[in-house]
């Protein structure tokens, strides 16, 4: 088990709103995780993990692109460095934990009817980016 | 089917030449009108010879990489001047208005399409217009590109008697016969200067692989596709290099990207061996080092959208990497034998070690340029206390959790990583960067699979 993320992640999940900046909230904590855990695991295995990254960061840019003070005004709260006794695939379900719940906060903000607007193309695209990320995070 | 390139244009041109030479040699023309279309199409290659020494020279000479005063392109000017007296002024030139039907027709279009090819690199005013532009800037590749040329023309002049005798014997006078081939000695002699001022002749030419831009990409195959992509996103990567609203995002995009093809590449060394990548240490590291720049880029805001084109072409690359190179095992296919594969793969897998390389050097480039604007920010809550301290504005935002222009300390330390990345690793920088494993595990647990190539249907 990941102690040393979990609990923060938990509270995070929790305490975060339902809100375009809850959901930034969300990306940046994982984006940022996703980074940390790149660097610690070997190199070929850390690739997945970069390219998860790479997927969070594109998710949350999406947001800021359509709402740009959500940058500004939403806490970027990062779970914080991994010690060495942490279990990385621990970790790692703990960052897919994040993933999964952002894609349930996305599913309650994007509008049920046209998508076509600034704000449901952006939460399109970074359902698009968040399933790469999953997909990426479950690879092994 | 391959994309064409500049050697394909040219060794269709020889193919021809060399067609028209065989015909006008084993057989009289039957008739003198047949003999007179074989003098046109004769005509129209030469002034194309002429032409394209100007599609060589001009570009060069217009960015000032060429002064006029290297010895084979002197020799070049003056035998496309020799051609020129032979051929007439007339513009366009009557060749260009009637469809090829003979060999040397044919050769004289296809010359002119190699021109075009090459004209597509420049603007009219010489201005760049895709990274292979970087081949006029080589003397050696000019050089040797004249050279090739002025043996194509020897080759033509060479023919000129038989075609004489065959135009007398399809009973045109010999006054039409001169009017048609004036004594082409002078162009002879300018064909020998050329190709005697070039010492070495085999020295190879960027010229050569030089193709279109904006060429679809080809999905037939995996190697196709990569190699396909990698051009595309490396014309992308340099034709935005100078534009200002450049986006910090798209500058962690390819840094992944480069990340990945190393890795890729480290893979396919471990399970082949080949001598023709890098070995797998070296590229583990640098991957490492790449993954590195992505991470530091990721504190960078990106007010402006990352750039959609470039985006567009990185995720499905990294599919095909996968594809072509896995990192885990994978089930051997039997039905393309291996050798071919492997080969075929190596080589892709080179050419998009060497494309992700310029694509690296152009992005470090780009984040330079943002840098001295002024246009790279961050989130003050990301900086840490060395960049802050004496600095109270910077630390008054870092409390404020507001943006703040990236100071030059942070600057600098992400410039020394895109640097890092860019350069040859040591064995002291492989060991520090896998702080869990040693580098040769990593490239132990990466060796144990079978490469997978086969073409794809349904694409």
């Amino acid at each position: 088990m990941s102690a040393t993320w979990q609990e923060p992640a938990d509270a995070l999940v929790e305490h975060a709103p339902p809100t375009w900046h809850g959901l930034w909230a969300l990306l940046f904590a994982a984006g940022h995780a996703a980074h940390t855990l790149a660097l610690t695991a070997p190199t070929v295995q850390g690739l997945d993990l970069t390219i998860a990254a790479m997927d969070l960061h594109q998710a949350r840019e999406e947001l800021e692109w359509a709402l740009p003070r959500v940058a500004d005004e939403a806490p970027a709260i990062s779970l914080g460095l991994l010690p060495a006794r942490d279990d990385a695939d621990s970790a790692r379900a703990v960052l897919d934990g994040l993933v999964v719940a952002a894609l349930d906060r996305i599913v309650n903000l994007a509008p049920t009817g046209d998508l076509g607007a600034p704000e449901g193309t952006a939460l399109l695209a970074a359902t698009r980016a968040l399933r790469s990320a999953h997909t990426a995070l479950s690879r092994r | 089917m391959s994309p064409i390139t500049y050697a394909d244009l040219l060794t269709q041109v020889s193919g021809h030449i060399e067609d028209g030479a065989r015909r006008a040699q084993v057989r009289r023309f039957d008739t003198s009108a047949q003999a007179r279309e074989a003098l046109a199409a004769y005509h129209g290659l030469l002034a194309a010879l002429e032409a394209h020494t100007w599609a060589i020279i001009r570009p060069a000479r217009l960015t000032g990489a060429s002064t006029g005063a290297d010895p084979t392109e002197r020799a070049s000017v003056e035998l496309a001047a020799a051609l020129r007296t032979a051929t007439g002024t007339q513009d366009p030139h009557p060749s260009l208005l009637t469809p090829p039907n003979h060999p040397w027709a044919h050769a004289a279009w296809t010359l002119r399409a190699a021109s075009d090819l090459l004209a597509v690199h420049h603007t009219p005013s010489g201005r760049p217009r895709s990274p292979d532009a970087q081949a006029w800037t080589d003397p050696t590749s000019r050089a040797t590109s004249l050279v090739q040329l002025a043996r194509l023309a020897g080759a033509v002049l060479d023919v000129e008697d038989t075609l004489a005798l065959r135009a007398g014997q399809a009973g045109l006078s010999w006054a039409e016969v001169s009017r048609w081939l004036p004594s082409l000695d002078d162009a002879r002699r300018r064909v020998a200067a050329v190709t005697t001022s070039e010492p070495d002749p085999t020295k190879p030419s960027a010229f050569a692989r030089l193709g279109l831009l904006g060429e679809p990409v080809r999905t037939d195959t995996p190697v196709h596709e990569l190699t396909d992509r990698i051009t595309r996103l490396r014309h992308l990567t340099w034709d935005r290099m100078g534009r200002p609203g450049h986006s910090p995002a798209t500058l962690r995009d390819l840094a992944t990207l480069v990340a990945a093809v190393n890795a890729h590449c480290a893979a396919h060394h471990s399970a082949l061996g080949t001598a023709a990548l890098p070995n797998g240490t070296v590229l583990i590291g640098r991957a490492r080092r790449w993954q590195e720049v992505t991470r530091d880029l990721a504190d960078y805001l990106s007010p402006t959208p990352a750039d959609r084109d470039i985006r567009t072409q990185i995720r499905p690359l990294i599919t095909v990497l996968r594809e072509i190179s896995p990192l885990a095992s994978a089930t051997a296919r039997t039905d393309v034998p291996r050798q071919a594969r492997d080969e075929v793969a190596t080589a892709a897998l080179r050419a998009a070690l060497a494309g992700t390389e310029q694509i690296g050097r152009w992005a470090h480039q780009s984040f330079e340029r943002l840098a001295s604007r002024g246009h790279l920010t961050v989130r003050a809550s990301t900086l840490d206390g060395r960049y802050v301290t004496d600095e109270p504005a910077l630390a008054a935002a870092k409390l404020a959790g507001t943006r703040a222009v990236a100071p030059p300390a942070r600057l600098a330390a992400s410039l020394a990583l895109y640097t890092e990345a860019l350069q040859a690793p040591n064995t002291h920088t492989v060991h520090r960067l896998a702080p869990r494993f040693e580098a040769t595990t990593e490239a132990m647990v990466i060796a144990r699979r079978d490469m997978v190539q086969s073409p794809r249907s349904g694409r």
